[in-house]
């Protein structure tokens, strides 16, 4: 099958946005794990780094470090996907200016982090005022992706998704700063209700980017164009817009606003990943005679994310029933998903979008081995961390229903053995996760540094399969 | 489902629930907010389970037996041996603890005050 549409003006220049993004989303990883592993040191000895790199500037440097991690991998895989179809002078700055605002922003949000400067909001945890640079270069990924894909016919799901996933992250990141008004910020309550509506539906916003990318893999991996077409792909889209934007009550069942908030998102929060999952396992059965997985490193990290959304798609219905929310929320049962759902989706979605480039800049494959030894100890890591997560949230949330209390201290104390398995399983992810960054980085730089690009990524994939 | 979605949105944003119980946070508790979200305070501790997860809830930390207004003070002033101890001035602690004094006013976070229903739903054993 032929998808060798890379429409470049000759006279144009080459467009390397989306390696710049894909690049610097890898390091951006690195960050996360090597900052989350230092956090994850204060839970068997508290007093480390305590007065020079506390836990407030751990947590945001790890946290900010994720989420830039899965937006600038998945505007990397978006602008890859522009190769398919149109890229003028203007998309290319565009793309490149998006590239510098949020460059710039890294900097200064991390050198505040550092300073000890902090707006202390979840997930954003920087001063307001910089919020206008992720706004800005977001707004030109907009422009730049209208300006692509709007005179296109026929958008495929993954079309959809990824303008929904655009659109959608603007809206929930302007939502976030509806408390510098007084009048959501002297309501406590409104505020963290708000919050968490924004926060809930920023996840959704960057899960269709995601998603999208995964079937965008798959369409280019199994050569299929039908199933990012098909009307149960679309319905899986519609669920998926539904949840992100009444599902998000899930977070707040125990904050005493409105009732109907909580109806709602109880309703709505059972379906989400139902027809996701059975989209993967349709392709899968297609994709089995068809495909070469020796040839697909791809194949396997996005294989692998398939068994993380069966374990998550369980620990979430679970978690969204109020009944058993009250025992897991405010636990580490919810860190748990949280890691589940980044790490083990997101990011092995992501890995698998930065592989697959990796192969289309030189068809390098002698790397393919190790980054699967990586694999199978991030996934091993993985699991083993997400076990002592879930223990320790379980028995947490024994403790919070127990009539008679001991001290949080006591309780922190005796979970001591299960935050050294945490521990270790963090370093082994440190570990695994640096190594495929490694991998794909060093062969990247290589192959760019000496030429050798027969190709652009996908389409010189196709003419190989 | 768009139109749902910001009718849905404008009724959240507009909503008074704490308005109409006279609870909204005065300028000292404001003031609280700020240096509380100054110092990332978030990032250890949680109200109502939402935050971090190194440090206890605090949604109730000053009506809770033992604690108040004079725990509160200690706390920020010395920490502990997990959390650093924090170099604010009397009147930053004051509206630190004022703002806590708000927090508590709003509801009760312990999960032991709600029971599960047959549906699967949970109520606040109070109403």
């Amino acid at each position: 099958m032929a998808i060798s549409s890379v429409k470049m003006n000759s006279k144009s220049t080459p467009f390397f946005a989306d390696r710049l993004f894909l690049a610097t989303a890898l390091l951006m990883l690195v960050g996360a794990v090597v900052y989350g592993s230092l956090a994850s040191v204060y839970y068997i000895a508290p007093d480390f780094l305590k007065n020079n790199l506390g836990f407030p500037q751990l947590r945001p440097l790890h946290v900010t470090s994720v989420v830039f991690w899965i937006l600038m991998a998945a505007s990397g895989g978006v602008y890859r996907s522009f190769r398919d179809v149109k890229i003028n002078n203007l998309i290319h700055s565009l793309a490149l200016a998006h590239y510098v605002i949020w460059f710039v922003a890294m900097v200064i949000i991390f050198t505040s982090y550092y300073r000890g400067v902090f707006g202390g909001r979840e997930y954003w945890e920087f001063p307001p005022q910089y919020a206008g640079f992720i706004a800005a270069g977001w707004f030109f990924f907009l422009i730049s992706y209208l300006l692509v894909y709007a005179s296109k016919p026929q958008w495929s799901v993954y079309h959809w998704m990824w303008l929904t996933g655009i659109v959608c992250f603007l809206i929930t990141f302007f939502e976030n700063y509806l408390w510098i008004f007084p009048f959501i910020n002297r309501d406590a309550v409104k505020d963290l209700t708000i919050q968490w509506k924004s926060n809930g539906s920023l996840v959704g916003s960057w899960n269709q980017l995601v998603y999208g990318l995964a079937f965008y893999l798959m369409e280019k991996i199994s050569g299929d164009r039908r199933t990012a077409r098909s009307g149960i792909s679309f319905a899986m889209y519609f669920l998926g817009l539904f949840n992100l934007m009444f599902n998000w009550g899930h977070h707040i069942y125990t904050l005493p606003t409105d009732s109907y908030v909580r109806i709602i998102s109880y309703a709505v929060s059972m379906t989400e990943w139902i027809i996701f999952l059975r989209i993967i396992f349709l392709w899968k059965r297609t994709n089995a005679s068809a495909d070469k997985p020796a040839k697909r490193i791809s194949f396997d990290f996005l294989n692998s994310s398939d068994h993380w959304v069966l374990i998550n798609l369980f620990l979430a219905l679970l978690m969204s029933i109020p009944a058993i929310n009250i025992y897991t929320h405010g636990t580490h049962v919810t860190v748990a998903h949280a890691m589940g759902t980044t790490i083990g989706i997101n990011t092995l979605i992501l890995l698998g979008v930065s592989a697959e480039f990796l192969k289309g800049t030189c068809n390098e494959t002698s790397s393919y081995p190790v980054l699967r030894r990586w694999l199978t100890i991030l996934n091993i890591c993985l699991g083993t961390m997400l076990l002592s997560l879930l223990v320790v949230g379980v028995l947490k949330g024994i403790w919070q229903m127990n009539p008679v209390q001991g001290s949080f201290q006591q309780m922190m104390l005796g979970f001591r053995p299960y935050f050294i398995v945490m521990f270790c399983a963090g370093i082994g992810l440190l570990v695994a996760v640096t190594g495929t960054c490694v991998v794909i980085l060093r062969t990247f730089i290589l192959c760019y540094t000496r030429k050798k690009i027969p190709g652009y990524g996908f389409g010189s994939l196709m003419k190989e399969g | 489902m768009v139109c749902s979605f910001v009718v849905y949105s404008f009724h959240i944003y507009t909503g008074n629930n704490l308005l109409k119980k006279n609870l909204l946070l005065g300028d000292v508790a404001l003031e609280g907010k700020m240096i509380w979200q100054q110092n990332n305070c978030q990032s250890c501790h949680q109200f109502y389970g939402l935050g971090g997860y190194l440090g206890p809830d605090l949604t109730n930390v000053y009506s809770t037996k033992d604690k108040g207004t004079g725990y509160i003070g200690i706390m920020i002033k010395n920490g502990t041996k997990t959390m650093p101890a924090f170099k604010m001035t009397e009147a930053e602690i004051e509206k630190v603890t004022e703002f806590l004094r708000c927090m508590d006013e709003t509801g009760k976070a312990d999960p032991r005050n709600f029971k599960a229903t047959v549906s699967g739903d949970i109520k606040c054993k109070d109403e």
